[in-house]
């Protein structure tokens, strides 16, 4: 299996807009609280396989929904659960995505 | 009881509302956006789908930019204060609401905006022409009561919006939204304030106000979002930048599922419902001598009320009388509207309001006026 990813959005609208989008195209994810080891935030992320990543922001960004971070855990989920303490940024942002 | 005060609050409401309501009470009642635990997401799914939902009446193309409110007033609140500025001017209509006149006067007093009020026609008809006359360069808004809550009268909307120029159209959707449809887009409007309890069935505690792309507006209120919690200013994002604290999750649940309910109905069938009552309630009217009937003649340009007066009896009067002796519920007085009073010639005494739904029924119709009919030629007796 591909090693997991968790998006950030700016909030859970757009999280939740974009659990409707996947849904609709059959792409396998999770909605999950932000892993703590990424923000403090307390609100929720998606996790999916890292090889949907560019999919995924595709997918998003024609619905005009913002990634605010994407990240990378060293291992596999368990079960739909965030694995690993350290999570790696690929982006700090939209931009940096592409 | 037959109730004929839906333009203050619509009643009965569709039992789905009902369900829905006890069922988030029962199952979902968690916090939205902030635990991440199964039951707040639900929760979060809650308001989430009402947006979705009220987007898909409006036609507004991105629900982020729907904020929920606890009414029509807090919506229209929302929109004087975090868009205007000292010397910015403004256009409304002598039928406004107290919801649109007191906060405009307000921010005239307070931040210095400038405000013009076009007089309506004796009938409650607004003329686009004197808007556009009173637009200047510094008009930054021009506010536009849809549907009168006196008359009844509907605003010409779309002309209006052909005629603003620079200036932004905000609608007051209060009496409008569910019992006429509204395309935002199509009708050119900027901000769409709306509130939930009446005409879109569900309680109350629930309104909002629709932003078109581009507008942005200074919160009203600042606070938690569950989102950037580790940032101590307000989100600048939709809809967090204009929502702050724990919503009405279950008052939304219960919106979303009158708006189900209304969509499902279909509102070309509600709106030709509401017409045939008020036809059969005006045709009845026209026959009683003492009675006058305010606002336009024709139902198709108007929302389900009839404003009326009986000549030798005051409002209050009549009112009390229809509810205690016949079991009818009407709204007297100035129905919060001096202004729209003082234009059709009913200030300060007000009017008789009686205010159809979808729920009422040509029997009820006919109830209502064979009392009103028994009050006026017993008028001696009750002396």
């Amino acid at each position: 299996m591909s090693p997991t990813c968790v998006a950030i959005l700016d909030s859970i609208h757009y999280i939740l807009k974009a659990e409707k989008i996947l849904k609709a195209r059959e792409m396998p994810h999770e909605i999950v609280p932000v892993p703590r080891e990424i923000s403090s935030d307390c609100g929720m992320a998606i996790l999916f396989d890292c090889a949907l990543l560019m999919e995924l922001r595709r997918v998003l960004s024609e619905m005009g929904i913002r990634i605010r971070g994407a990240y990378r855990s060293p291992g596999s989920a368990r079960d739909g659960v965030p694995n690993g303490s350290r999570y790696v940024s690929l982006t700090d942002g939209d931009n940096e995505l592409s | 009881m037959i109730y004929f005060d839906n333009a203050a609050t619509s009643f009965p409401k569709p039992p789905a509302v009902i369900k829905a309501m006890a069922e988030f009470m029962a199952t979902t009642s968690a916090s939205p956006g902030r635990s991440g635990h199964r039951m707040a997401l639900e929760a979060s799914r809650v308001v989430f789908e009402t947006r979705e939902t009220v987007a898909e009446l409006f036609n507004v193309s991105d629900s982020s930019r729907i904020v929920f409110t606890i009414n029509v007033t807090w919506a229209l609140n929302l929109v004087f204060n975090g868009l205007l500025a000292s010397q910015d001017h403004v256009v409304t209509t002598s039928l406004e609401h107290n919801s649109v006149m007191r906060p405009l006067t307000r921010l005239v007093k307070h931040r210095g905006i400038e405000l013009t009020v076009v007089p309506a026609g004796p009938d409650g008809t607004v003329d686009p022409a004197l808007i556009a006359q009173a637009l200047t360069p510094c008009t930054r808004l021009i506010v536009i009561n849809h549907a009168s809550n006196v008359t009844g009268s509907i605003a010409p909307i779309r002309a209006i919006s052909r005629i603003k120029g620079q200036a932004l159209l905000a609608v007051d959707a209060a009496q409008s939204a569910g019992s006429v449809p509204i395309d935002m887009n199509q009708l050119g409007i900027d901000l769409l304030a709306f509130t939930g309890h009446k005409a879109l069935l569900g309680p109350t505690g629930t309104g909002g106000v629709c932003l078109a792309p581009g507008i942005k507006l200074e919160p009203l209120v600042t606070g938690g979002t569950g989102s950037r919690s580790e940032e101590e200013e307000h989100p600048d994002f939709f809809p967090d930048c204009l929502e702050a604290g724990t919503p009405n999750t279950i008052g939304l649940a219960g919106l979303r599922a009158g708006i189900d309910f209304i969509r499902h109905t279909g509102q070309e069938k509600i709106r030709e419902h509401e017409q045939g009552l008020t036809r059969r309630l005006m045709e009845g009217l026209a026959e009683i001598p003492e009675v006058t009937v305010y606002g336009p003649a024709d139902p198709m340009a108007k929302v389900p009320l009839v404003s009326i007066t009986v000549a030798g009896f005051p409002a209050d009067e009549i009112c009390l009388r229809l509810d205690r002796d016949f079991g009818v519920a009407t709204r007297g007085g100035l129905h919060c509207a001096p202004r729209a009073h003082r234009t059709i010639g009913t200030f300060p005494h007000g009017t008789i309001r009686f205010s159809l739904g979808l729920f009422n029924t040509f029997d009820e119709i006919d109830v209502a006026l064979a009392a009103l009919r028994q009050i006026v030629s017993h008028r001696q007796s009750y002396r």
